[in-house]
């Protein structure tokens, strides 16, 4: 049987195997790709999903943040932020201040829009996190009294 | 054990990729943007026929088609299962496509499938080819019209018959009454009847012909469509993306220039991967110091795979071989990239030159398939480098060709973003509709888009996609 399977290989034209072996090399880890994250749940690459809404904004996933709002979440309760993200290390923060710190205009809006509040505290905090502009003019016009835009060493 | 023949290994391959395609594009929601306001529209439309005749002789197009499709899969829907239709039909087309892709070439021995697994590469790598999956309008139309390209090559390479000649008429008016690209069922028809490919025959295209200008007519004298404008939208030109104003300001007095940069940059990007849109991309980036993986790999395997092309032409023309497939392949295909490239005056976008890609994809065949014959017959040091060439082309393709997989996971995160994002930017805007009908429409749709549990590629972790594949 081994002398068979040798001959068969000698027989094999060496040059159309490798050119034909990357494509279907790609195609079956493609596949393998899609049938991993079916079973599993998760994709063997981009594998980080968010534990909370302020994950969630800080992740820029808009759809796992209105799903966690639509299952009752808070859209204010604070959350932790895994580091290496919005900043170097774990931090807890609300779920405003991360999509502040994720420099994305559009998930402070889709926050504001699904019924987060922003206190004195929590707009320093995001007015400090961020240094994207257009951000900072969204913050601008949702300033609440009392808020001021001065940045210190330990804010966050 | 059975060993399959190398046509059956080469459909097998293809209905992979077709899975995997369909599996992505299954894991995607319909999007917002060129897809609503359209699936809008087909809710207020009565009928099929409704919506064909309202879009007959529209201001610059003719397209009546298109509309009648997003009706007719629109009512298919039955009010709520609208992702699964679109998708599913858009799913379907490309299922459909790779298996008449695979069945023009014809495959019968090992190197052809070899070959075919490299032009199955080359099809799905070639940037163009990303425009017929990553959006829908909520169908993409320039999917079908390659489909009813690869159709009516089929039909070409067919025993012929009357029933033959039925459908490429069939096939055509199809095409042309959908999109203007359309038009090229009829340029593949007649150049694979004056390379030898006479399935469909001189009557069948003759009453294709008459058609075309019966379309001609149509468009230009009876509905008086003209032609797109200069301020219709934005275009690529050199290093940026010219605004409508620009474009206006700058080639108002004489479009012809731009129309000419137009049509000249659309055949050097399928060619050569650079420009793309219009935008020299490449250049840009190697001006800015950013070269990356995602810019190098396709101008690469692009330049090597043209070059192999033309390697391949050049000895059937220095050695004056008879007219075979491959040279039948090149043939039709230089004719389909510089027709596809003259339809795309207007504006560059890489999805309207998605039909030469293909066209590209299947002269490549012919090209590598002479390649891996000629390899062995070479002395040793140049056979085994040639080879080795090839191989590596292969990869490099290959590895264009998975990006797509990055290209549609990252447009379905945008498009759930665009969801959810959509009600409050609407309601800010005052366009939030009152209708019971609209809202009813717009919340099943974006419910459909947030259900997905879809992964992050967002914010760049880990960072080797983003620097290998263009999203």
């Amino acid at each position: 049987m081994a002398r068979q399977y040798l001959d068969r290989l000698r027989k094999l034209d060496p040059f159309s195997t490798l050119v034909a072996l990357p494509p279907v090399v790609g195609a079956i880890a493609w596949l393998g790709a899609l049938a991993l994250t079916g079973a599993t749940g998760t994709h063997p690459v981009w594998n980080l999903q968010p534990r909370n809404i302020a994950e969630a904004a800080a992740f820029q996933d808009s759809g796992a943040l209105v799903r966690m709002v639509n299952a009752g979440d808070d859209p204010d309760r604070p959350g932790e932020v895994r580091g290496g993200v919005i900043l170097p290390a774990a931090a807890t923060l609300a779920p405003i201040v991360a999509a502040a710190g994720s420099r994305e205009l559009t998930m402070v809006q889709l926050l504001l829009d699904v019924g987060a509040s922003l206190d004195a505290n929590t707009w320093q905090r995001a007015w400090c996190i961020s240094d994207a502009d257009s951000v900072r003019e969204l913050l601008t016009v949702h300033r609440p009294e009392g808020a001021l835009a001065e940045c210190v060493a330990d804010v966050p | 054990m059975l060993r399959p023949s190398p046509r059956t290994a080469a459909y097998g391959l293809a209905s992979l990729f077709a899975l995997v395609l369909a599996c992505d594009l299954l894991w995607m929601p319909v999007q917002v943007g060129d897809s609503l306001g359209e699936l809008m529209d087909a809710q207020r439309s009565s009928s099929v026929w409704a919506s064909f005749e309202a879009n007959l002789g529209s201001s610059a197009y003719l397209r009546p088609l298109r509309i009648a499709q997003i009706k007719a899969l629109f009512d298919a829907a039955q009010g709520h299962h609208y992702w699964l239709v679109f998708r599913g039909f858009h799913a379907l087309l490309i299922g459909v496509t790779l298996l008449l892709f695979t069945r023009v070439l014809r495959v019968s021995t090992r190197t052809d499938f070899a070959a075919a697994a490299f032009a199955l590469v080359t099809l799905t790598g070639l940037h163009t080819f990303r425009g017929t999956v990553q959006e829908a309008f909520p169908i993409n139309h320039f999917l079908e019209i390659l489909l009813c390209c690869l159709l009516a090559l089929n039909l070409a390479r067919s025993r012929g018959g009357i029933w033959v000649d039925a459908a490429a008429a069939v096939i055509f008016t199809v095409a042309a009454l959908t999109l203007e690209s359309g038009l090229l069922v009829w340029v593949v028809a007649a150049v694979a009847w004056a390379v030898g490919w006479r399935g469909i025959s001189a009557r069948g295209l003759v009453l294709t012909t008459a058609l075309m200008l019966g379309y001609l007519y149509l468009r230009f004298v009876s509905f008086s469509s003209g032609v797109p404008s200069l301020s219709e939208r934005s275009s690529g030109y050199w290093l940026s993306v010219l605004e409508p104003s620009e474009l206006q300001q700058r080639f108002g007095a004489n479009p012809l220039v731009f129309y000419g940069y137009n049509v000249w940059t659309s055949i050097l990007s399928v060619l050569f991967s650079e420009p793309q849109a219009g935008v020299f991309e490449g250049v840009r980036a190697w001006l800015d110091d950013r070269l990356l993986a995602r810019t190098v790999v396709p101008v690469t395997t692009s330049v090597i795979a043209t070059g192999l092309i033309v390697w391949a032409a050049a000895r059937r023309v220095v050695h004056r071989y008879p007219l075979d497939d491959t040279a039948r392949f090149i043939l039709i295909g230089i004719a389909v990239l510089v027709a596809n490239a003259v339809l795309s005056f207007a504006y560059t976008k890489n999805e309207i030159m998605g039909i030469a890609g293909a066209f590209y994809a299947l002269a490549a065949f012919g090209a590598m398939r002479d390649g891996l014959l000629t390899a062995p017959a070479l002395k040793r040091p140049a056979g085994i480098a040639f080879a080795l060439l090839l191989c590596l082309l292969s990869v490099g393709w290959t590895v264009r060709s998975v990006g797509v997989h990055y290209v549609l996971r990252s447009q379905a995160f945008k498009h759930q973003a665009d969801w959810a994002a959509l009600p409050g930017l609407w309601q800010r805007s005052e366009r939030w509709p009152n209708d019971p009908a609209d809202l009813r429409l717009i919340l099943q749709l974006r419910a459909d888009a947030i259900a997905l549990s879809l992964p992050n590629t967002r914010i760049g972790f880990p960072r080797w996609p983003d620097s290998t594949w263009t999203d």
